[in-house]
């Protein structure tokens, strides 16, 4: 589901300068949300209609007073996508404004639930939603992290469309987030450092 | 003797019994029962009532069964479930379930014909840019099908601008969430109905182990849950009112056979009424059933005014000294009543002749085989014969009642002396109705009361209007005046305008070359899109759509509810409103813009409807009295005839204007129940003012303590309609036998 994806890839707002943790609790405790900062992301995105993955770069953006999150697409053209309570608002490239009421979706009330969990670093709520594993010192594939929280979904419609959750991080950083569809498609969104001397192009996969 | 005349009893109840099997059996092949509401509307003269009359339960979102069920969507999904698999149910609506995908046939396959494409390369590349950051956003594998075939997305503009739901939570103020069951069968349908409500409550129990915390509401919701209560209230206070009726003639007469007796042209006179109505009519209203069977209440006193002076004399001499009056007073109850038969409407027109033809039978069957079933005389005196010692007044008594009835009318002389709000006719309670209210503003669902109609007599020219008032109410939405429309344009554009859209589709190599440009500079793939050059060729090919490809797909309905085509005036296309419109400013924007459009205030339509309805009736009336004076003075001495018109018309005025002072604007009930207070009032100053008029008084006032007690049981009702029939006829009645009694004097000429 396209919106499912939307969304997740707004976790990657859940991050924040925390000590060094050593239990799921400590660490999801030390992800909160990181006031009005932008967050600068670079994702690739494959698919049947692209002869190549296309990467997208942007940012995220959470208004702790409105409680509002919203993607910003700046390359290669802009989209808005912008979460509410109640909604969901996208607004792709033609201005077009397409809004769909949150609870629509039962599996994304469900993702939304841990994404505010994470948010609050609420390790209890979290685990309601997700079957989360914290792991230290296994770099994987991606060798600039030396942490992985895993989360599976519980809510039975959720994991039909969403296999695995992958957030990485580097010590108090979260640099990445890998998302392992339904559909065995998997996607990844790579957390740049804010913008210095236009270094956010080298982000690659 | 006697063996002769039992012989003679026997052969005429034998008789009487095969004329009613008779009229029986012609009457079992025709009878037809109908609830069609529509036969009591009278012929509708303006636009907005000819609109109503023909719509009458069938307006878009008539259909509609609003489910408030408490906010939990796991337990929603599961009942939407549920619901869509009811075979009752044609489409469930729910804010939490998803769209579809995309859009159902016929419009998919016809998209490139329903809205507009801008297919140059510049147009190209546009929407597939759009559908690139499209992608920055999420994707999915079905989204991503929809756009190899419609890159633009056209199918699903025209999937937005049909709906009309609400953007917002559909949530109530109370936090509960409302989805909606659309009904296959309309709204007016009550079995139908009845067993698709069952179908929901059985689901609602499912998904939420209770039904505790559901409220269901809608048109059709309504008349089921009314239509259950007003059977179970209507049989019980009926049997309370025989009851009432059958103690007081015991404490009158004393005797099971009178009992007996008195049913018989009861009896007589519904079987002929519904033998002369399915004869004429081919069916029977169960309105006509309900409302015939209590106007033809007067013709219990026919029997009472024979059999009290049968008590005494001899049945031929009883029926002698009755039979010149009761003939007197039973014609011009027929009279009355066949007034209605020139009333308009087919409904009420049965109505009149079921009462007419049932007063003529139960007349036949007092005067013929009653005197032959009456046993002799057994003088005694009744319990109720001390009625006797109450003494007569003046006839200037009668100036009295009119002072009274000038007085009370003065005194309310500041409230209107008529209802037509069809709510205060409605039994719906009024808060029922707010919560329906609730509903339909929390899904959106659309405003019931108000409607923009277009017409012509040919379709192709009404959907260029159509398409005009389309664009209309757009700007209306633009300014403000309005939250939001639906209507059938972006299903049934014009066929010249989809013939336009149609011509405007490149050639395939033409709009590959312009396909293959546009996507030069994306990163897209070339092939992913040869579905889209598949389906633009066939698109050249398609012959515009019609109402009649609608046929069978789930647009049917909708595109019934919204267009559709009258015998006398051709083609009408509704659109449907959201919100609360200013309907003063609404109706000046589109006269200024569109003076074709008509805007349709359906409330005010059945308002008028029911005043045009009502003056009619007292039209009718008016001129009935007239003919009445004339029977009197013919049959009567004229000083008589004034007297009984007089007072007859004195009742009716003091019970009207009583009636008005105690429970406000008379409403269509209360103008029945007058009705029978007419033929009742003949009835009471026919026989009191007879020159020896001492036999009849134990039977006036038997006929006016009965009547009273039975339709006394009636008034207590809290169903309007038995409220205000009740209520009207038990003090109208009290009424006329007070003036006559009153009015007169023994031995008065």
């Amino acid at each position: 589901m396209r919106i499912t994806h939307s969304v997740l890839s707004l976790f990657a707002l859940a991050i924040s300068l925390g000590a060094d943790a050593a239990t799921l609790a400590e660490r999801v405790a030390g992800l909160t949300a990181p006031g009005d900062a932008e967050l600068h992301y670079s994702e690739s995105r494959s698919s049947g209609l692209l002869t190549k993955p296309v990467i997208y770069t942007g940012r995220l953006a959470f208004d702790q007073e409105q409680g509002t999150l919203t993607k910003w697409v700046d390359e290669p053209r802009k989209a808005r996508l912008t979460l509410t309570d109640t909604q969901l608002e996208a607004q792709a490239g033609d201005g077009r404004v397409r809004r769909l009421p949150l609870e629509r979706q039962p599996e994304l009330a469900a993702l939304l639930a841990g994404l505010r969990a994470l948010l609050s670093g609420d390790a209890e709520a979290l685990q309601a939603v997700f079957q989360a594993d914290y792991l230290e010192g296994m770099p994987g594939e991606d060798e600039s992290a030396d942490w992985v929280l895993q989360l599976k979904p519980l809510y039975p419609e959720l994991a039909g469309r969403l296999t695995l959750l992958e957030l990485r991080g580097s010590g108090d950083q979260l640099t990445r987030i890998d998302s392992l569809m339904g559909s065995g498609e998997r996607q990844s969104m790579l957390i740049l450092p804010p913008p210095q001397a236009g270094a956010e192009n080298d982000a690659g996969n | 003797m006697p063996g002769t005349d039992r012989r003679r009893g026997v052969m005429r109840l034998l008789l009487w019994l095969l004329c009613l099997a008779g009229l029986l059996a012609l009457t079992a092949q025709r009878l037809e029962l109908s609830y069609d509401l529509g036969l009591f509307l009278p012929a509708p003269q303006t636009p907005a009532q000819k609109l109503l009359v023909e719509r009458l339960g069938e307006s878009p979102g008539s259909r509609y069964v609003m489910i408030a069920v408490p906010d939990n969507a796991p337990q929603i999904l599961d009942l939407a479930r549920r619901l869509q698999d009811l075979p009752e149910i044609q489409a469930v609506l729910s804010d939490l379930l998803p769209p579809p995908g995309s859009p159902p046939e016929p419009v998919f396959r016809h998209r490139f014909l329903l809205a507009d494409m801008d297919w140059s390369e510049q147009g190209l590349g546009r929407a597939l840019n759009d559908r690139l950051a499209d992608l920055g956003l999420g994707t999915s594998a079905a989204f991503e099908r929809l756009v190899t075939r419609d890159p633009a997305l056209l199918s699903l503009t025209i999937m937005e601008s049909l709906n009309p739901g609400s953007a917002e939570p559909w949530l109530t103020a109370s936090g509960q969430r409302v989805m909606i069951a659309v009904t296959r069968a309309p709204a007016f349908d009550m079995d139908a109905q009845a067993l698709a409500v069952q179908s929901i409550e059985t689901a609602v129990m499912a998904s939420f182990g209770s039904l505790d915390a559901a409220r269901l509401s809608g048109a059709g919701v309504f008349g089921v849950t009314l239509r259950s209560t007003i059977e179970a209230e209507a049989l019980w206070r009926s049997v309370w009112a025989s009851v009432a009726l059958i103690s007081v003639l015991l404490l009158f007469y004393r005797s099971l056979s009178v009992l007996i007796l008195a049913a018989l042209p009861l009896l007589a006179g519904l079987v002929s009424g519904i033998a002369a109505v399915s004869v004429i009519f081919g069916d029977v209203h169960g309105i006509t059933l309900a409302f015939g069977f209590t106007l033809l209440g007067v013709a219990i006193d026919y029997p009472l005014h024979y059999l009290s002076r049968a008590r005494r004399e001899s049945p031929a001499q009883a029926l002698r000294v009755t039979l010149p009056t009761l003939s007197l007073s039973a014609l011009s109850t027929i009279l009355a009543y066949g007034a209605l038969m020139i009333g308009g409407a087919s409904g009420m027109a049965q109505l009149g002749l079921f009462s007419a033809a049932g007063v003529g039978g139960a007349l036949l069957t007092t005067a013929w085989l009653l005197p032959a079933l009456t046993p002799k005389p057994k003088p005694e005196k009744t319990a109720v014969e001390g009625v006797r010692l109450v003494p007569s007044l003046r006839p200037g008594m009668v100036g009295l009642l009119f002072t009274g009835a000038l007085l009370l009318a003065w005194a309310g002389a500041e409230r209107p002396w008529w209802s037509s709000s069809l709510t205060d006719l409605s039994p719906v309670p009024a808060g029922k109705l707010s919560e329906e209210r609730e509903f339909r503003q929390a899904t959106g669902a659309p405003n019931i009361r108000y409607l923009v109609a277009a017409q012509d007599p040919q379709l192709d020219p009404l959907l260029n209007q159509a398409a005009a008032l389309d664009a209309t109410l757009n700007a209306a939405v633009g300014e403000g005046l309005l939250e939001g429309f639906a209507g059938i344009t972006p299903l049934l554009p014009a066929p010249a305008v989809q013939r336009q859209r149609q011509s405007a589709i490149p050639q395939t190599q033409a709009l590959a070359d312009k396909l293959a440009r546009a996507l030069q500079p994306l990163p897209f793939s070339p092939e992913a899109f040869e579905l889209f050059l598949a389906d633009a060729a066939a698109s050249r090919q398609l012959a515009p759509l019609t109402v009649d490809d609608y046929a069978g797909s789930e647009f049917e309905a909708l595109l019934n509810a919204q267009l559709y085509l009258s015998a006398d005036r051709g083609w009408t296309a509704l659109f449907t409103l959201q919100g609360e419109p200013d309907p003063v400013a609404l109706a000046a924007f589109l006269k200024a813009r569109l003076p074709a459009a008509m805007l349709v205030d359906l409330r005010e339509a059945s308002e008028s409807l029911v005043a045009d309805y009502r003056e009619r009736t007292l039209t009718v009336l008016g001129a009935v009295f007239a003919v009445l004076a004339l029977l009197l003075s013919w049959r009567l001495r004229p000083a008589r005839a004034v007297w009984t018109i007089t007072i007859v018309l004195g009742a009716i005025g003091f019970t009207a204007a009583a009636l008005r002072w105690f429970s406000g604007p008379l409403d269509l009930y209360q103008l029945a129940g007058l009705l029978l207070v007419t033929g009742i009032g003949l009835d009471y100053a026919l026989f009191l003012g007879k020159r020896d008029r001492d036999g009849a008084e134990h039977a006036v006032f038997a006929c006016m303590a009965s009547t009273v007690a039975a339709f006394g049981v009636l008034a207590a009702s809290s169903i309007p309609a038995l409220h205000s029939l009740g209520s009207t006829v038990a003090l109208g009645s009290a009424v006329c036998f007070g003036a006559a009694w009153l009015g007169s004097r023994p031995g008065r000429a």
